[in-house]
């Protein structure tokens, strides 16, 4: 069997699956007899935004995001290291060591530069 | 999956990489020294920096000697220390001219030479990569550093744009190399270069190759990749632009040295070959009406990459051809370091406080002014140019020898006429600065230019050194052919047949007596 | 055991040109002459050093060798830097540091008042790193370096005071002349790297040696006739010596640096350092003997009545040239490099002499102003008529006895004769009447200069006149390091020649690993069939006897003429004016070179430049530059500044790539 072969079925059940939900979405979910009500924008059941839709806000959330964008995917990283670390023994120990170190060395220089505050 | 992790694994594996974390190491310590510091302490930075680097050159000639078993991933052949040496006298030339600049135009900050090392090592570990994944690691650590410190004039509008652009652009060809790379492992189930290569499998592989030869021909500035080059280096700061100019296309050449090295199918000659050609000619040819210097050196660079590229051109040929194409392109990458960073650092200066003065108009008679600063420019910008006695004029004299041995007559004769065209644009500045008078208005309020201590010091040992290199061609030619040999030590020579010099053939001509076979003189240097 | 500090020769001087370039302004006079001085100085002792060594050495291993990095090494060229001493060189070193060093010293006083003190120093260090380098070569592109080397630095000094416009055209004059010449000496080199395919000379001449007949005779005449082409430039031969009298207008000690150690030498130690090519190219060595021989009497002619004390010592200069190329074009290389040796003594004695002369007349230079100086200078004219007899060929002083030598090799060599001897002969009758009438009239008889002039005559200070005794010490015992055999039977001669610790011809010996012996040129010349003529010692004393008569009977004629009878020249040239006008004005020969060479040029230069140039190379130029300039301004187009632009420009070139990959 090909090996590639679960990667296929994955890209077909992929595709089934948005391609079932969206027409099932459009036969079953579309708005009869529009009142105010059902023709808002739905947010979570919170009021929606009145005014401008694009709005300025401060760089700060981009700068929150970003950050835990990154340290979020760098220890995500320890989850296959976790998988092999037995066949890795010391080496992976210490590779992990160095790994988490440099990660640790970003963190002190963005705490101590003032990312991290809200001012 | 069984690996051997033995100690001795653990230490090769430290060694191969020495070059490429030492100096990452040294640029966390700046970093950090830069956070944790008081502000005053600051102007010590870049003396931190440059210890760093001269560390890092120890250990990497010290490496070279004790790992020697290729892994697989990266390797410390000779190739790779005469190429790292490059990188870190860049490096220490672009720390030293920069703390001057950054200090003037208030950019001074801890990050500025972590970054600018943090890119060596990037640009590093591309030269000594064996693996297309490795030198993508390499590629995004040379290229990130790059596209902060584009924008580093965080107020200026020009800076932002160069530095959005270059982001965009070079993530685009970024993603160029992941996708070829991702092509190469479909097709041949490795991403080592050397085995992919062999491995010689059809259409995909070849697409997957030439993927990645766009993203590196981005990086280097080849045409039709190099449209981001002018705006890029026209806005960002002076210091940046020359630290760029040089090492992200020394990166960019170390990669596709490491990816030519195993010899390529005829069709990658022709390919070579035209973009070669098109990148001396459009960048020669464009570079003439440019009325901005940086704007100027910019296209420069652009077609200093076609004749460096030339030089690449043989080494995908033959062996023997090959090892003297490439010690000529190490050679010239050396020499373009010194007179790139020597032209840029002139620019610095003349430009003044706030970068004001960087129209060619802005140049007009300064000679009267500052004679020693104009003429140290008019060293670096004839030797950029190719006159001797100065090293481009050897430079270039290798390369296009070496092209005309290895077969490419026409190529070198494009790149003979094109450096014509040089020659045109870069007298074009020197006349301005000597021959034309300065405009009537505000003379009198001008003082004259005066470099600071450590402008002068750099300029003058980067004059002398473009001299002194000049006339000791030969020595420093054999050091960079040491590091062209090990990239074809693994190859089998491609031809037997002997190809002689126009000079040889015509002397076999003349005298028969004496018929002498000059290729003897050709090995004599490798002897 | 080696010799390792040959590269020190040249790099002395080389550091003393920095330090007076750049940071000479900034040192007191004294020591930036010091500096200078010292320079020079460490080259001497290192050269004599090297010398030592040598001697030290069996014969047949006398080479060092020293080479310091590869220069050019592209293609078929392979050339290094590389030094070598072997005899010939040797000798050429030491004298060419030591007189330079006696010349340098004596500078510090003569040009003491002098605004470019440090500037002059820096172009007279340079001038001598030059000629070292000349000299030290082992190959022939290295020896080019110096050659033009040397041609620059007389250029700038013979210029140095160039707000007079005379010194500038001087100097112009000079660079110019020696261009033709080195324009030769480029193509012979080019011939040899052709025909040898080296331009190392150990290759060159050991691929000769080994097969002399393997290259054709007309090569060999043609490369050895480019190459002494390229020496009457730089030593003042017909046709190119016209620069070397108008190289009065520098400084004195300049004039003695160029005339006894520097610069005109270098053509003489250049064919001698080629004789093995010379000797191949018999019709090339005679062309050098008639060169040598026509420019000896002809200079000699012109400096009769020559009224500028400088301007006489030049003709001279030029005359004694002749000499050594006389030498060498009979095989005797040997003998041209020793009289080159000899010749350094007393002709930098006779110039620094003059300058001690000119310095105390208030730059006066005219002879005709002179007289009776002997009362105020005593050591100055003393000196002089040492330098005066030894050139004139008084026995036993250096100049007699390598004079001698040539006239005697011109008789008997196979390839000299009777008409080259007689040449000789009356050159040095002439050399003894002119250099009589130059000192008689400068330093005895009447004084003739203005009342204010007398009042500050004076002897010139220490430093200079130290200079000068030294140097007539060497210019009278000089000659012992080469007596002649016929003369060794002598017995007092003899007995003096060995307290020298020298024997008969110890410097021809010194030499002949370098430069041949007799021998060697009879064996090469006998291959090409040329027979060879019995000498003896009887004829060798018999002709020396009527050389020395004649050189006696000029310098009495010189008295008889300007001290006894002060008039009689005087009518002797109304008598024959044509003569003297014709003397006096050089044989028109600057007029002619005008009239022949300089004005046709002119004219052809003018229609290239008008003609061709302009209207033809001109305007192609032109035309593919607007070509160049519009296509370029056209495609700048392109270039956006849309990053959307840039990224569709690189898709295309992906495409492209990817289209030429998988064709």
């Amino acid at each position: 069997m090909n090996p590639y072969l679960p990667i296929l079925f994955m890209l077909i059940i992929a595709t089934a699956f948005a391609v079932g939900a969206l027409s099932l979405a459009m036969f079953i979910g579309r708005p009869k007899g529009g009142n105010e009500r059902k023709l808002a924008p739905y947010e979570c059941g919170i009021e929606p935004v009145v005014g401008e839709v694009r709005e300025r806000f401060p760089v700060k959330f981009y700068l929150v995001a970003m950050l835990f964008i990154l340290f979020d995917i760098e220890v995500i990283f320890l989850y296959p290291w976790a998988v092999v670390f037995r066949q890795l023994q010391v080496f992976g120990l210490i590779e992990m060591g160095i790994f988490l170190a440099i990660l640790l060395l970003g963190y002190m220089y963005v705490w101590r530069v003032g990312a991290l505050e809200w001012q | 999956m069984s690996i051997d992790l033995t100690t001795e694994f653990i230490k090769q594996n430290l060694w191969v990489s020495a070059p490429v974390w030492s100096l990452a190491a040294a640029a966390a310590l700046v970093l950090l020294v830069g956070a944790f510091r008081p502000r005053s302490t600051h102007s010590l930075l870049p003396a931190l920096g440059l210890i760093g680097v001269i560390v890092s050159g120890c250990v990497t000639v010290h490496a070279s000697q004790i790992a020697t078993a290729p892994l697989g991933m990266q390797s410390i052949d000779s190739f790779t220390v005469v190429f790292d040496l490059i990188i870190l006298i860049a490096t220490a030339i672009g720390i030293i001219i920069s703390s001057p600049y950054v200090n003037r135009e208030s950019l001074a900050r801890g990050e500025y030479y972590a970054l600018m090392m943090f890119s060596s090592s990037g640009a590093m570990l591309m030269g000594a990569s064996d693996n297309f994944i490795m030198m993508f690691l390499g590629l995004e650590l040379l290229s990130i550093p790059l596209y902060v410190l584009s924008g580093f004039r965080r107020l200026e509008g020009i800076s932002q744009e160069a530095a959005l652009k270059y982001f965009l652009l070079g993530s685009f060809a970024s993603a160029f190399f992941v996708y070829g790379t991702a092509l190469v492992f479909a097709a041949t189930g490795t991403t080592s270069i050397a085995a992919a290569l062999a491995a010689n499998s059809g259409a995909m592989l070849t697409m997957g190759v030439g993927m990645v030869l766009v993203a590196l021909g981005f990086k280097v500035a080849l045409v039709p990749f190099h449209m981001w080059t002018p705006d890029v280096y026209e806005g960002a700061p002076t210091s940046v632009t020359a630290f760029m100019s040089v090492v992200a296309k020394a990166a960019g050449f170390g990669g596709l040295a490491r990816i030519v090295a195993p010899g390529l199918s005829p069709n990658w000659h022709l390919l070579l070959w035209l973009l070669a050609a098109g990148t001396m000619i459009w960048g020669n040819l464009i570079a003439i009406p440019q009325q901005n210097i940086k704007r100027l050196l910019a296209y420069s660079s652009i077609s200093h990459a076609g004749y460096i590229l030339m030089g690449l051109l043989t080494l995908s040929r033959d062996s023997v051809a090959g090892v003297d194409g490439m010690s000529a392109v190490l050679f010239y990458l050396l020499v373009y370091t010194l007179m790139n960073f020597g032209a840029f650092a002139v620019v610095i200066v003349f430009a003044g406080s706030g970068d004001k003065a960087e129209d060619i108009d802005d140049y007009r008679g300064i000679a009267r002014r500052s004679p020693l600063l104009a003429a140290l420019m008019s060293v670096f910008l004839l030797s950029l140019a190719g006159i001797p006695p100065f090293a481009g004029f050897f430079g270039k004299l290798f390369l296009f020898s070496a092209a005309v041995q290895a077969g490419y007559p026409g190529l070198a004769v494009i790149a003979v006429l094109t450096s014509v065209m040089g020659v045109f644009y870069y007298l074009r500045v020197t006349v301005v600065m000597f021959m034309e008078e300065e405009p009537a208005s505000g003379v009198a309020d001008k003082p004259s230019v005066s470099a600071s201590p450590t402008y002068g010091f750099v300029l003058g040992a980067l004059a002398a050194l473009v001299i002194v290199v000049g006339i000791l061609a030969a020595p420093v030619l054999n050091w960079t052919a040491g590091g062209a040999e090990s990239l074809t030590a693994g190859r089998p020579a491609a031809s037997a047949s002997v190809r002689y010099c126009a000079l040889c053939r015509l002397q076999r001509f003349i005298s028969r007596p004496f018929a002498f076979d000059c290729t003897e003189l050709r090995n004599l240097r490798y002897r | 055991m080696d010799f390792k500090y040959l590269w020190l020769i040249p790099l002395c001087p080389l550091i003393g040109v920095f330090i007076n370039a750049f940071i000479g302004h900034l040192l007191p006079r004294k020591v930036s002459g010091a500096i200078a001085s010292l320079a020079v100085l460490g080259s001497l002792i290192v050269s004599v050093m090297g010398l030592l060594h040598l001697l030290g050495l069996p014969e047949d291993q006398r080479v060092l060798h020293q080479s310091l990095f590869d220069w050019i090494a592209t293609g078929a060229v392979h050339t290094q830097v590389a030094f070598v001493l072997d005899p010939l060189s040797a000798v050429m070193v030491c004298v060419v540091s030591g007189i330079g060093f006696l010349i340098h010293v004596y500078s510090m006083g003569y040009m003491a008042h002098d605004p470019r003190y440090p500037r002059f120093f820096a172009y007279m260090n340079l001038f001598t790193f030059a000629m070292l380098l000349l000299v030290l070569a082992d190959n022939f592109l290295l020896m080019y370096v110096g050659w033009e080397g040397v041609a620059l630095c007389s250029y700038l000094l013979i210029g140095f005071w160039f707000e007079r416009p005379s010194a500038a055209a001087a100097g112009q004059k000079a660079f110019i002349v020696n261009r033709v010449g080195d324009w030769c000496f480029i193509l012979g080199m080019l011939f040899i790297f052709v025909t040898f395919g080296s331009l190392t000379f150990q290759d060159v001449f050991a691929k000769v040696a080994a097969a002399p007949l393997a290259v054709p005779t007309v090569t060999m005449t043609i490369i050895c006739l480019l190459l002494f082409a390229g020496a009457t430039g730089k030593s003042a031969q017909i046709p190119l010596y016209v620069w070397l009298p108008d190289a009065m207008e520098g400084p004195t000690p300049v004039s003695a640096l160029i005339h006894a150690a520097t610069m005109v030498t270098a053509g003489v130690y250049m064919v001698a350092r080629c004789h093995i090519l010379f000797v191949h190219a018999p019709v090339a060595l005679m062309v050098v003997a008639g060169i040598g021989a026509a420019t000896a009497l002809f200079a000699a002619l012109i400096g009769l009545v020559q009224n500028d004390i400088k301007r006489v010592l030049a003709y001279s200069t030029v005359s004694q040239l002749g000499y050594m190329f006389m030498a060498c074009g009979v095989g005797a290389f040997a003998a041209g490099i020793f009289h080159v040796m000899t010749h350094a003594f007393f002709k930098a004695l006779l110039f620094l002499g003059s300058g001690s002369v000119i310095h105390a007349m208030h730059d006066e230079q005219d002879i005709r102003r002179m007289g009776g100086l002997s009362r105020w200078m005593p050591v100055t004219t003393w000196t002089f008529w040492i330098a005066t007899l030894a050139i004139a060929g008084i026995p036993l002083f250096s100049g007699f006895i390598s004079k001698d030598q040539i006239l005697w090799y011109a008789f008997s060599s196979p390839l000299g004769g009777v008409v080259l001897w007689t040449v000789g002969v009356v050159t040095a009758l002439l050399t003894a009447f002119y250099m009589a009438r130059v000192t008689y009239k400068t330093f005895h008889g009447q004084p003739r200069m203005d009342e204010e002039t007398q009042r500050h005559i004076h002897e010139s200070p220490a430093s200079m006149s130290i200079v000068l005794i030294l140097l007539a010490v060497g210019a009278v015992f000089a000659g012992f390091l080469n007596m002649p055999e016929a003369l060794m039977k002598i017995a007092p001669i003899g007995w003096l020649t060995h307290l020298f610790g020298a024997s008969a011809e110890t410097f021809s010996d010194f030499l002949a690993p370098s430069v041949g012996t007799q021998a060697d040129v009879a064996r090469a010349l006998e291959m090409l069939h040329r027979q060879i003529v019995p000498t003896s010692h009887v004829w060798e004393m018999r002709l020396m006897g009527v050389t020395v008569v004649l050189s006696v009977l000029g310098i009495y004629a010189g008295y008889q003429m300007y001290v006894r009878k002060p008039g009689s020249a005087w009518s002797i040239a109304r008598s024959a004016p044509w003569l003297y006008n014709l003397l006096l004005n050089k044989f028109y020969v600057d007029e002619f070179y005008k009239a022949v060479v300089v004005r046709p040029g002119m004219g052809l230069a003018y229609f290239l430049w008008r003609g061709i140039d302009v209207l033809v190379i001109d305007a192609i130029v032109n035309a593919v530059a607007t070509i160049v300039g519009i296509f370029s301004h056209l495609f700048r187009g392109l270039q956006t500044g849309y990053v959307r632009n840039y990224a569709a420009g690189m898709v295309l070139g992906a495409i492209v790539v990817i289209w030429v990959l998988t064709r």
